[in-house]
């Protein structure tokens, strides 16, 4: 682990306060070619110009990083779903049929068009389920310790750059981000664990 | 549309949940004292027997069926608005869906109550459960009552979910600006969300991902729901057209309250600025389309039992427009058909009393569709020695009725005054992003 990376666990560093998408774009532009990395954003909402910038950051995860893996998750949840839907009528079909010799309904003890619909609900089900779980997880939430950099304006119309440095580099990020247009700048020192009101 | 801000969007939607005045205190009552009488009268059911209820042989699928049917079928318009049109990109959803799929959580939490309330022994629930008893039994995954246990807690799970995602980012907002009790709740609620890079890129990821599930599962739903019906070889059930037929009725009776629901809390909460008479025009036109196809399922329904030319369905038919009920039907009808087509004229779609009054007789149309559809069918049974020509709803049947539309309406206004009953999120989305270049953002809104 980098020692930036220590620091944003830890959450010691500067945070700059934006009132606009572009110049917020065009900051992260200017931090990633003076090496600065490490940085979090913070938006009201899913900027598609923000996230197309923040996804050209070099990570430690590499490409990876750009593509949400939600999609994994959704389809490992489906077709545990469809197996469990299916195997679930399946195993019931046959304890009743064949090992309690009780045929019920005239009907063989696998079904298959009446079990496709046990299946299909049972997709969606799990397949659902997974995904907010698989949200939760990639989202690291919930999330109830106090989160560095964040400001309550980020919940209402800025956005917000936090950069994760030493106490000695405060300075040199502190100007960069006022020089990329800044409306304001806040630094954040590691203060032990504190906990959100 | 066009002069809001993000902050501005934040402070107007946000102002719906201020504390509210005695006037909504007084509703609360009245809804719950409404409820109560529901309970009230499902306790004397429980306690003298199922005779309180109306049902007899042989139409024992009666009221309460019919009030199942009813609400689940409510709430499929509120995933067509959340999920299905969100993956078509109708921009138009935006400040609708919120109060929609709330509604359909409300409304399948509201319709799981009717068959407990119809099995009379409410205690022994539980044996609809796929899992086995003690004698190693197990519910026949070839019925489709146990297919309708599985759609149905699947949808409300499912749509929950949905809900609460969405909300999210939403009830952040509402904590940021929040106080006490509120703030609390909100924490928990929002569970610590803080809108970083991280959390969007997987809160969006996951949305989509919910709308594609939540798209097949609407339509599977009521498409299940049907099959209770269709299984079964009683003449005016047994037909194929039931799955798309019971779907665009449900999507009817859904979006006619949707706009029965939106009226009222548009005026209430100011929303002015973001529900725009157009919301209500694209509602009411798809109320035409589903209108036109259930009309068109009622005339193909009498047109199959005639070319089919089986007696029993024929006679089941004729019965079911000419015979004693012959009142419900042409009401159904009416209500369901012909006054949806008044929308075809701009006036009526804009005026919204008009809306208003038409939703809610296309609910009452809908509600005697499924009574027509399950009851009057079992009525008129193959053996004309127990054919029923009158009946009636008794008092426990009625009140237990209201009782669930006061629930309903209860939980809906509980909703209304504790989270945004329009989504913050997707209306900023919808705003043009706050650029230097364009100043979009007032400089004289900046803020230290």
């Amino acid at each position: 682990m980098s020692a930036a990376q220590a620091n944003a666990i830890r959450g010691t560093g500067v945070v700059g306060v934006f009132a606009y998408v572009d110049v917020t774009v065009q900051a992260l532009r200017q931090l990633r070619e003076s090496g600065w990395d490490a940085v979090r954003v913070y938006a009201p909402v899913p900027s598609h110009a923000l996230m197309e910038e923040i996804a050209l950051a070099p990570t430690s995860r590499g490409a990876a990083q750009k593509r949400s893996p939600m999609r994994a998750f959704a389809l490992v949840g489906g077709i545990a779903g469809t197996l469990a839907g299916f195997g679930l009528a399946t195993f019931a079909g046959m304890k009743m049929h064949s090992f309690q010799g009780l045929l019920v309904g005239g009907k063989p003890a696998v079904a298959i068009p009446a079990y496709l619909i046990v299946g299909f609900e049972l997709t969606v089900l799990i397949g659902a389920l997974v995904t907010m779980a698989g949200f939760l997880i990639n989202a690291r939430l919930p999330k109830f310790r106090y989160v560095p950099g964040y400001d309550e304006k980020f919940s209402d119309d800025r956005f917000g750059i936090f950069v994760a440095c030493e106490p000695g580099q405060f300075g040199e990020v502190e100007r960069l981000l006022r020089a990329a247009g800044a409306e304001k700048v806040k630094v954040e020192e590691w203060q032990g664990e504190r906990v959100e009101e | 549309m066009r002069e809001l801000t993000y902050s501005r969007v934040n402070r107007d939607i946000l102002q719906t949940l201020e504390t509210p005045g005695r006037r909504y205190w007084v509703l609360l009552a009245f809804l719950a004292t409404g409820m109560a009488w529901g309970g009230f009268c499902w306790y004397t059911q429980i306690e003298r027997g199922m005779g309180m209820s109306g049902k007899f042989i042989p139409a024992a699928w009666f009221g309460y069926i019919t009030s199942f049917v009813f609400w689940v079928g409510i709430a499929h318009s509120g995933t067509l608005i959340s999920a299905i049109l969100f993956l078509f990109r109708a921009k138009w959803r935006t400040p609708v869906y919120r109060s929609a799929e709330a509604m359909t959580v409300f409304a399948v939490m509201t319709a799981g109550l009717f068959p407990l309330i119809h099995l009379g022994r409410t205690w022994y629930f539980y044996w609809l459960m796929p899992y086995p008893n003690q004698r190693e039994i197990w519910p026949n995954f070839r019925s489709p009552l146990l297919w309708d246990v599985l759609a149905v807690s699947t949808y409300f799970t499912v749509s929950t979910m949905f809900l609460f995602l969405g909300l999210i980012p939403d009830v952040a907002a509402a904590r940021d600006r929040a106080r006490s009790w509120r703030r609390k709740l909100y924490t928990i609620v929002s569970l610590g969300w803080r809108g970083t890079d991280n959390e969007w890129k997987h809160y969006s990821a996951a949305y989509m991902f919910f709308a594609a599930f939540a798209t097949p599962l609407v339509i599977s739903v009521h498409s299940v729901v049907s099959w209770d019906f269709t299984m079964g070889i009683v003449p005016g059930w047994h037909s194929t057209i039931f799955a798309p037929y019971f779907v665009a009725g449900a999507i009817h009776s859904g979006l006619a309250m949707v706009v029965t629901l939106l009226i009222p809390l548009r005026k209430i909460f100011r929303l002015e600025n973001f529900l725009a008479p157009e919301h209500f025009e694209y509602l009411a036109k798809m109320m035409i389309l589903t209108g036109l196809i259930v009309a068109y399922a009622y005339g193909i329904e009498f047109f199959v039992a005639w070319y089919a030319g089986n007696p029993f369905e024929l006679s089941t038919f004729v019965d079911r427009a000419f015979g004693p009920h012959w009142y419900l039907f042409w009401t159904m009808v009416t209500c369901n058909c012909f006054l949806p087509m008044l929308f075809f004229f701009r006036r009526v779609r804009r005026n919204p009393w008009a809306l208003g009054i038409i939703g809610v007789l296309i609910n009452v149309g809908m509600w005697l569709e499924r009574f027509v559809i399950i009851s009057v069918s079992l009525m008129n049974d193959y053996l004309p020695s127990i054919w029923r020509k009158n009946f009636h709803l008794t008092w426990v049947e009625i009140g237990i009725l209201l009782g669930s539309l006061c629930w309903f309406l209860l939980l809906f206004s509980i909703f209304a005054k504790l989270f945004p009953v329009v989504s913050i999120t997707e209306v900023k989305e919808s705003l043009p992003e706050p650029r230097r270049a364009e100043g979009a953002v007032p400089a004289a809104e900046v803020t230290s």
